[in-house]
C-alpha cells in the first residue's frame, strides 16, 4: 500500500533574530492513502508548521518529507510550486478565496495551472465537483456574496477538483459556527470515503477531532500520542 | 520539465484586481495620463515647428543641396554676385542625371538700394523661374495683392512690410541698384505686379522677387545664377548626395561649393537634437509617472499577500505571480495612457486647426520661422505614447511584484 | 481659542508629529512620494532660475548696451525708427538733456546720433548702423560700453576712430588698426565718406549690436552727416533706487513739455518682450505637467494611506477626534510630504543654480551663431534668488496639501463604527 505521505525525523528550525526556535523536533509520521486525520496540540505545538511541511510550503531543516512516494528534498521553488498543483489540495481557516473570481472560475484556477484538458472539459469537471458539494445554484457568485459555510465549501471544492493524494486543512471550521462546521466536517469526511483522498487536519477544536478517524497529538514540536479509532461521531 | 499549461485567466484577474479599489487605479492611472497627454501633445507641437521650420528653411534658403562658385560662403554675408555659376542650364542638366536629385532651380540673390517713391532703401533681390518654383518657394502662394511678374517683363513681386516703407503700391514703380558680377554699378527699373506676404517677418520687410530673366540683366549675368538649389528625393540621403554630385561634376563646371543643408548652418544639425529633447522629457515624466505605479503596486501587493500565498499554494510558479502584477499595473497603465492619448491629441489636433500666433515674439527672430505656429499631430505619436505608458507601468510593477513572488508561501498563510 | 473650539481636533505642534511618525511607519512610500514631488520642484526651481537668469542677462544688456532705461525722440521719429531718419532728429541736444536731468528718479541722460551706413573695407561693403556716442561726456554715464571692448579700446574724444561690433568686424575681415571706410547719406542728401580705424571691437553678447553696428565719436558723426548739435535720440538712465513706472511718467511729461517723445525700454523691446513672454508661457505649461504628475503622486499616497488606517481612524474617532480632526490629520501629512520632497528638490537645485549662476552655461557650442532671440550669445547664467527658492518650496508645500484635500476629505467623512469594523 502507498502512503499518501511520510515524514522521516522531521526537524524545521526557525531564526528569529538571534534566536533559533525549533518548531519541529524529529517528528516519524506515516499517512496512509485514505487517511482522515486530525493532528491536535496547543498553539506553539508546531502543528501548523507541520502542515507547512506537509504540504511543501516549506522545507524543513533536517530529516526527508515524501508525498506520494516523491521526496521534496533538493526541489526548486518553481518545482514545489508544481508538486503542489500536482499532489496536493488545501483548505483554510480564513478560506482565502481569491476575492475577484467566481466560484467557479476559483475552483477551475487548479485545473488551468495543472494544464489540464480543454475548456470544455475543465467546465465539466467544476462543474461536477461544486455540486459535490452542493453549491450547484451558487457558481457564478463571488465570495463576498457567500456565506462562511458556502465560501468554505468551494475552497473544499476548489482543493478536490484536481484529485490530489493528500488534502490538508489548517483549523477549517475555526471561523464557522457549529452547526456549519459540523456540515463541512460531514462533507468532508463524505468525499474522503467516496474518493479516497487522505485528508490531514490541523486543529484544537473538538468536533474536528471527534471526526477524525486518526488522532495525533503534538506537544513541544514532538508527537506525544498518535491514536487510531473507528471513525464516526461520538464513538470513542 | 515544461508541459502544456493552459492559459491561467492573466488579462482577467488583472482587470478585476485593479477595478477592486477604483480611486486609487484610477488615481494612477492619471499620473500616467497627464504624463501620456503632456507628451503626445509635445512631440505634435515640437514636430510641427521643427518640421515646419526645416521645410522652409530647405524650400527658401539652403535645399538639400547648395551649389555654388568656390569662395562664395566666405563671404555670404555681402552677396557677392562676382562670385557666380555660368551656363546654368548645361549645369542643371548635368546635376539632374543623378537619379536621388528630385529638382534643381536655379536661384539669384543679390543685395539692392531699391528706390521708391518716398525713400530709398537696402532690400535682398532674388531672381527665381517662378514656374518652376511652383513647389519649392512657392511664390504664387505669396501673393497678397496684385498677381505674379510675367516671366519676360521688368516686373517684380515686392514684401509687404517693404513696400509699405517704400511707400509703393501694385503698379507703381521702383529702381534697382546693385553691384553687378564684373563689379560695376547696375540697374533696372521695374513695376510692382505684386505685393508678397511669406509670412516670415524678415522677409516681408527686404524681399523683391524678380523673374530669373530680369535679375540676370540687372546683375549683368547673362545664362547665370548666384546658386543652384538641389531638392534630394530622399532629405536625409542629403550628404551622400552632396559628395556624388561634387564626384560627378569634379572640375568639370569650374570651382565649386557643393555643400548639404547639414553642413551650411547650425539649424540642421540643432533639429537633430529633438529627438534627444523628447527623450529626455519622456524620461522624467515616465520616471515619475512609474514612481506613483510602483507605489500602489507595493500596497496593492502587501495588501494581498495572503491571496498571492494561496495561489502558490495550488501552485501558481513566481513567474505567474509577477505576471499577475505586472499585467495588472499595464492595464492600469494602458487605461491611463489611452485616455492621455485622446486628450493629448485633441489638444493637438485642436491646436492645429487654431494654429499658436507668435507673430509678435517671433519678428525679432531672423529665422525662416512662420509666424503661426501649427502642431503637427500623427497617429503614431498617440499609439507610440499609449504602448509606452503601459508598458513603464508595466516594468515599473516588477520590483513590487518579485517581492511577493519571492516569499516563502508557508510565512504569508500563517495565521 | 475655548476648549470647545479645541475639540476634536489636535494642536499644530501634536498635529506636525503625529503626521511626521504617520509618515514615517511606511517610510519606502514616503521617500518615494517624496522624490517625485523632489524631481517637480527640482525642474521648477531650475527652469524659474534659469529663465530669471537669461532673462536679466537680456534685460541687463538691452538697458547697457542699447537702450538704456528710457529713450526721447523727436515727435514722429518713433514710428518712422525702423528707418532711421535723420530729418526727424532733435536739434539742439544740449539744452534739453539739462532739462530731463532735472526729472526726478534720472541720473543721467547722454545723446546718440543713430544712421544708416555702408562700412567698406576696400573690396566689399556691408550695409549696417552707425551711431555717433558722445564719448568724453555722458555716454558713459547712461551705457557701459567700454565693458563691452573685447579687444582694444575706447574710443577717445579727440581722436578719429570706430568701435566695431565682433561680428562685423568677422564679416569684413579686419581687426584692430585696420581701416574702414563709413559711407552715410547727410541729412541733405548728400553722400558722405569718412575714412576710420578700428580702435577697439565689441563683444556685448547682444548680436544686434555685435553684428550690426559701429561706434563713432558724436561730434565726427554731427560733422559727417550735416547736423551739428543735434541728436537722434537722447537716452536716458534712471537712478537705481527708483522706481520704473513712475520715474518714466515724470520724463515722458517732462519731455512733452519741449515737444518730445519718451519712451521706455520695455514699449521699445516690445517685440523682444513678447518673445519672452512666449518662452515663459511655453516653460509654466511644462511646469505645471510635472506638477501635476507629482501631486497626483501625493493624492494618491495619501488616499493609500487613509485606508490602510481605516480602522485606526474609527479608533480615533471612537476615542474623541473629530472628521475636521481627521482631515487636518491626512492635509498635515500631505503637506509634509510637500515639505520633504520641498525641501531635497530645492536644496538640489540650490546648489546646481549657485555653480551655474557662478560658471554659466556655454550655449554657444550648441547653437553656434544662430539667432535663439535673446541678446545672449555665449553663456548664460542662473539667477540665484533666495527669495524664489524660498517661495518655489513653500509652493510645494501649499500644493501637495491642496493635493490631499480629496483623501483627507474623504477621510474625514468615515462613519466610526463602520470603520472599525474595516479589515
Amino acid at each position: 500500500m502507498t502512503a499518501a505521505a511520510r515524514l522521516t525525523d522531521v526537524r524545521k528550525t526557525y531564526r528569529v533574530g538571534d534566536l533559533e526556535v525549533p518548531a519541529v523536533r524529529g517528528v516519524s509520521l506515516e499517512i496512509e492513502a485514505g487517511a482522515f486525520m486530525a493532528i491536535a496540540g496547543p498553539s506553539g505545538s508546531g502543528k501548523t508548521t507541520l502542515l507547512n511541511l506537509l504540504g511543501a510550503l516549506d522545507t524543513p531543516t533536517g530529516g526527508a518529507v515524501e508525498i506520494a512516494e516523491r521526496p521534496t528534498a533538493g526541489l526548486s521553488a518553481r518545482e514545489l510550486a508544481d508538486f503542489r498543483g500536482a499532489h496536493l489540495g488545501f483548505v483554510f481557516q480564513t478560506f482565502n478565496l481569491i476575492p475577484v473570481l467566481t466560484a467557479r472560475e476559483n475552483v477551475e484556477l487548479p485545473l488551468q495551472l495543472q494544464g489540464v484538458g480543454d475548456r470544455a472539459e475543465r467546465r465539466e469537471r467544476v462543474e461536477r465537483v461544486l455540486t459535490d458539494v452542493g453549491l450547484a445554484d451558487l457558481m457564478d457568485r463571488r465570495p463576498t456574496e457567500l456565506s462562511g459555510g458556502q465560501q468554505q465549501r468551494v475552497a473544499i471544492a476548489r482543493a478536490l477538483v484536481k484529485r490530489p493524494t493528500l488534502v490538508l486543512a489548517d483549523e477549517p471550521t475555526a471561523n464557522l459556527d457549529s452547526a456549519t462546521a459540523g456540515e463541512i466536517m460531514a462533507l468532508m469526511r463524505g468525499m474522503n470515503e467516496r474518493l479516497g483522498t487522505s485528508f490531514v487536519f490541523s486543529t484544537h477544536d473538538p468536533l474536528v477531532m471527534e471526526h477524525a478517524r486518526r488522532l495525533v497529538r503534538l506537544h513541544d514540536g514532538l508527537v506525544k500520542s498518535d491514536e487510531r479509532r473507528d471513525g464516526g461521531s461520538g464513538v470513542r | 520539465m515544461s508541459r502544456a499549461r493552459s492559459r491561467i485567466p492573466l488579462v482577467r484577474l488583472a482587470a478585476r484586481n485593479a477595478l477592486r479599489h477604483t480611486r486609487r487605479s484610477a488615481l494612477t492611472a492619471v499620473a500616467i495620463a497627464v504624463a501620456v497627454t503632456a507628451l503626445v501633445f509635445f512631440q505634435s507641437y515640437i514636430r510641427g515647428v521643427v518640421d515646419d521650420l526645416l521645410d522652409t528653411y530647405a524650400r527658401t534658403e539652403s535645399g538639400h543641396v547648395r551649389i555654388r562658385r568656390e569662395g562664395y560662403a566666405a563671404r555670404e554675408h555681402f552677396l557677392p554676385a562676382h562670385l557666380n555659376l555660368r551656363d546654368v542650364t548645361e549645369l542643371v542638366s548635368e546635376v539632374a542625371r543623378d537619379p536621388e536629385v528630385r529638382d534643381v532651380v536655379p536661384r539669384i540673390r543679390a543685395f539692392v538700394l531699391v528706390d521708391g517713391a518716398a525713400s530709398n532703401r537696402p532690400g535682398l533681390v532674388l531672381g527665381v523661374d517662378l514656374a518652376r518654383e511652383a513647389d519649392y518657394l512657392r511664390p504664387e502662394g505669396m501673393v497678397a495683392a496684385g498677381r505674379l511678374p510675367a516671366p519676360d517683363r521688368a516686373e517684380a513681386l515686392v514684401g509687404e512690410r517693404f513696400a509699405e516703407k517704400l511707400a509703393v503700391g501694385v503698379g507703381d514703380s521702383l529702381t534697382l541698384l546693385s553691384q553687378t558680377a564684373y563689379r560695376s554699378l547696375g540697374g533696372l527699373r521695374v513695376e510692382v505686379a505684386g505685393i508678397a506676404r511669406t509670412g516670415v517677418s524678415y522677409l516681408d520687410a527686404s524681399l523683391v522677387v524678380l523673374p530669373l530673366g530680369q535679375a540676370q540683366v540687372l546683375l549683368d549675368l547673362e545664362g547665370g545664377a548666384t546658386e543652384l538649389v538641389v531638392f534630394a528625393r530622399e532629405p536625409e540621403g542629403a550628404d551622400s548626395l552632396a559628395a556624388a554630385i561634387g564626384a560627378r561634376l569634379g572640375d568639370r563646371m569650374g570651382p565649386l561649393e557643393i555643400r548639404s543643408w547639414r553642413e551650411q548652418g547650425p539649424l540642421v544639425r540643432l533639429t537633430d537634437l529633438i529627438g534627444v529633447m523628447i527623450g529626455i522629457v519622456m524620461l522624467l515624466l515616465f520616471g515619475m509617472a512609474s514612481l506613483v505605479i510602483v507605489n500602489t503596486m507595493l500596497m496593492t501587493v502587501l495588501e494581498r499577500k495572503r491571496e498571492y500565498a494561496t495561489q502558490a499554494a495550488l501552485g501558481m510558479r513566481r513567474g505567474d505571480l509577477v505576471r499577475q502584477v505586472v499585467v495588472e499595473a499595464a492595464v492600469i497603465g494602458l487605461a491611463g495612457a489611452l485616455a492621455g492619448a485622446v486628450a493629448g491629441s485633441a489638444v493637438a489636433l485642436w491646436l492645429e486647426r487654431v494654429g499658436l500666433d507668435f507673430t509678435s515674439a517671433s519678428r525679432t527672430l531672423e529665422l525662416p520661422f512662420e509666424s503661426i505656429v501649427h502642431p503637427d499631430w500623427k497617429l503614431r505619436y498617440a499609439v507610440g505614447m499609449a504602448l509606452a505608458g503601459a508598458a513603464v507601468a508595466g516594468i515599473a510593477a516588477v520590483v513590487p511584484a518579485w517581492r511577493v513572488a519571492r516569499q516563502p508561501p508557508a510565512e504569508a498563510l500563517r495565521g | 481659542m475655548s476648549a470647545e473650539a479645541r475639540a476634536g481636533r489636535l494642536g499644530f505642534f501634536t498635529l506636525g508629529r503625529l503626521a511626521w511618525r504617520n509618515l514615517r511607519r511606511n517610510r519606502r512610500r514616503t521617500w518615494i512620494t517624496a522624490v517625485t514631488v523632489a524631481v517637480a520642484v527640482l525642474l521648477m526651481q531650475f527652469a524659474m532660475a534659469l529663465m530669471m537668469g537669461v532673462e536679466r542677462q537680456s534685460f541687463d544688456n538691452l538697458i547697457n548696451y542699447q537702450t538704456g532705461h528710457a529713450k526721447v525722440f523727436a515727435n514722429g521719429y518713433y514710428a518712422a525708427r525702423e528707418d532711421l531718419p535723420l530729418d526727424r532728429g532733435i536739434a539742439a541736444a544740449e539744452t534739453l538733456q539739462v532739462r530731463l536731468r532735472a526729472v526726478p528718479g534720472v541720473q543721467a541722460t547722454a545723446a546718440r546720433l543713430t544712421f544708416q551706413a555702408q562700412l567698406s573695407n576696400g573690396s566689399d561693403q556691408l550695409p549696417c548702423v552707425g551711431i555717433g556716442i558722445d564719448v568724453g561726456g555722458s555716454d558713459t554715464d547712461v551705457f557701459r560700453i567700454p565693458q563691452a571692448v573685447t579687444d582694444g579700446a575706447y574710443l577717445e574724444p579727440d581722436r578719429l576712430g570706430m568701435l566695431i561690433g565682433g561680428g562685423l568686424a568677422e564679416v569684413l575681415g579686419v581687426g584692430l588698426g585696420d581701416w574702414l571706410t563709413v559711407l552715410a547719406k547727410t541729412l541733405n542728401g548728400a553722400f558722405e565718406a569718412v575714412d576710420l580705424e578700428v580702435v577697439g571691437v565689441l563683444g556685448t553678447g547682444n548680436p544686434a549690436i555685435d553684428r550690426g553696428t559701429f561706434l563713432v565719436p558724436l561730434a565726427l558723426a554731427q560733422t559727417m552727416l550735416a547736423m551739428p548739435g543735434a541728436a537722434t535720440e537722447i537716452a536716458v538712465r534712471f537712478r537705481p533706487a527708483a522706481r520704473e513706472g513712475a520715474t518714466l511718467g515724470r520724463l515722458r511729461a517732462a519731455a512733452a513739455e519741449s515737444g518730445l517723445d519718451a519712451r521706455g525700454w520695455r514699449e521699445i523691446e516690445f517685440d523682444f518682450l513678447a518673445l519672452v513672454s512666449a518662452k515663459r508661457t511655453g516653460r509654466t505649461v511644462a511646469l505645471v505637467v510635472f506638477l501635476t504628475v507629482a501631486l497626483v503622486g501625493v493624492t494618491n499616497t495619501i488616499l493609500m494611506a487613509a485606508f490602510e488606517r481605516t480602522r485606526e481612524i474609527g479608533m480615533l474617532m471612537a476615542l474623541g477626534l473629530r472628521g475636521s480632526g481627521v482631515r487636518r490629520l491626512f492635509l498635515a501629512e500631505g503637506a509634509l510630504l510637500g515639505l520633504l520632497g520641498g525641501a531635497v528638490g530645492t536644496l538640489v537645485g540650490a546648489v546646481l543654480i549657485a555653480w551655474l549662476a557662478v560658471s554659466g552655461l556655454d550655449i554657444a557650442s550648441v547653437y553656434g551663431d544662430l539667432d535663439i532671440g535673446y541678446p545672449v550669445q555665449d553663456r548664460i547664467y542662473t539667477a540665484f534668488d533666495a527669495g524664489a527658492l524660498l517661495f518655489g518650496w513653500l509652493l510645494a508645500v501649499a500644493l501637495a496639501a491642496l493635493a490631499s484635500l480629496y483623501p483627507a476629505a474623504r477621510a474625514s467623512r468615515l462613519d466610526p463604527v463602520e470603520a472599525l469594523r474595516h479589515v
